[in-house]
């Protein structure tokens, strides 16, 4: 039995691939140069390494820019940091001031039963409750 | 199983292997993508400016591609977009529409020391200069680059009826001038 896997039955003109790459080739060039735009000598050659130097030379810029970047957050933050504490400290001296005005007020312009109807009654039964407890 | 473009990708976004893949990207298209960008700028000096700021836009945004579409889609767009950019950049600055910018260059390419083009190329190029920006790009991509309506749509994310009626409309108005 004829085997065929192994026979092709086409033939083809002698040298022919090798043609066929020459007229392939040809054709391309043709198409790109029909437009008519011509480049200097060796373009391509000279611009693969422009290319990567400037490649390189952006990545490292980039980098540092990321790192400036950082630097800047970080000192921004400390910065914040230390100013939120310095107004924390102030706004606690400011509310004492602002409590101890107020007691001082009402010490000195109510008397001992005005203070008194102040207070709520739970504090004063708290307070009673305490005052039993005391040893007599 | 991964395709050998995922595997080339991976070795542009890893750290310890990009620098040797980029290389060969930039070996692989840098033809291809110089000769799309010159027939839209049309001077080989703004051309290489172009090709060069798209393969630095290629090496800093490689590890942002996602692998939606094709490596070379993706770097067919970047050099479209970079051209169009650096045309309206530089029409701006001189005061004229991109067209007015564009015709202005064609009509400087007579004088152009890489020029070669006979006479029919030197008015095909005119021509072309005064079409509006999309059908220009267009007729470049299908008529000097052979690429397909598919190829087109995703490089320049238009569907593929707007690219045959855009086509369409270039080649007539081309046939149109060239009767005239």
């Amino acid at each position: 039995m004829t085997d065929f896997n192994t026979k092709n039955p086409f033939k083809i003109p002698e040298n022919y691939f090798k043609n066929l790459e020459d007229s392939l080739l040809k054709n391309a060039k043709s198409i790109s140069y029909s437009h008519g735009f011509t480049i200097p000598k060796d373009y391509f050659n000279t611009l693969e390494e422009d290319i990567l130097h400037k490649a390189v030379k952006s990545n490292s810029f980039s980098r540092r820019k990321i790192a400036f970047g950082i630097a800047t957050i970080a000192a921004t933050l400390a910065v914040l940091l230390n100013l939120s504490s310095i107004e924390n400290s102030e706004t606690i001296i400011e509310d004492q001031a602002f409590n101890d005005y107020i007691e001082s007020y009402y010490l000195d312009n109510s008397d001992g039963y005005e203070i008194l109807s102040m207070l709520e009654e739970i504090d004063m039964g708290q307070d009673f409750e305490d005052y039993n407890k005391k040893p007599k | 199983m991964e395709t050998q473009q995922s595997l080339f990708i991976s070795s542009l976004q890893e750290p310890e292997t990009k620098e040797k893949a980029f290389k060969r990207l930039v070996q692989e298209y840098k033809e291809r993508l110089y000769w799309h960008i010159r027939k839209l700028v049309l001077d080989h000096d703004d051309a290489n400016d172009v090709v060069q700021n798209t393969f630095i836009k290629i090496h800093l945004n490689i590890d942002k591609f996602k692998g939606d579409s094709s490596l070379y889609t993706w770097m067919y767009r970047i050099a479209t977009n970079e051209s169009i950019n650096f045309i309206n950049s530089k029409s701006s600055k001189m005061g004229l529409q991109n067209q007015e910018w564009i015709e202005a260059k064609a009509n400087g390419l007579k004088a152009d020391s890489y020029f070669d083009g006979d006479e029919a190329a030197l008015i095909l190029q005119k021509i072309i200069a005064k079409l509006p920006e999309k059908q220009r790009i267009v007729f470049n991509m299908k008529y000097f680059d052979g690429q397909t309506y598919e190829s087109m749509a995703k490089i320049l994310d238009t569907s593929i009826g707007a690219l045959k009626a855009s086509y369409h409309h270039a080649v007539k108005k081309i046939k149109s001038q060239l009767n005239d």
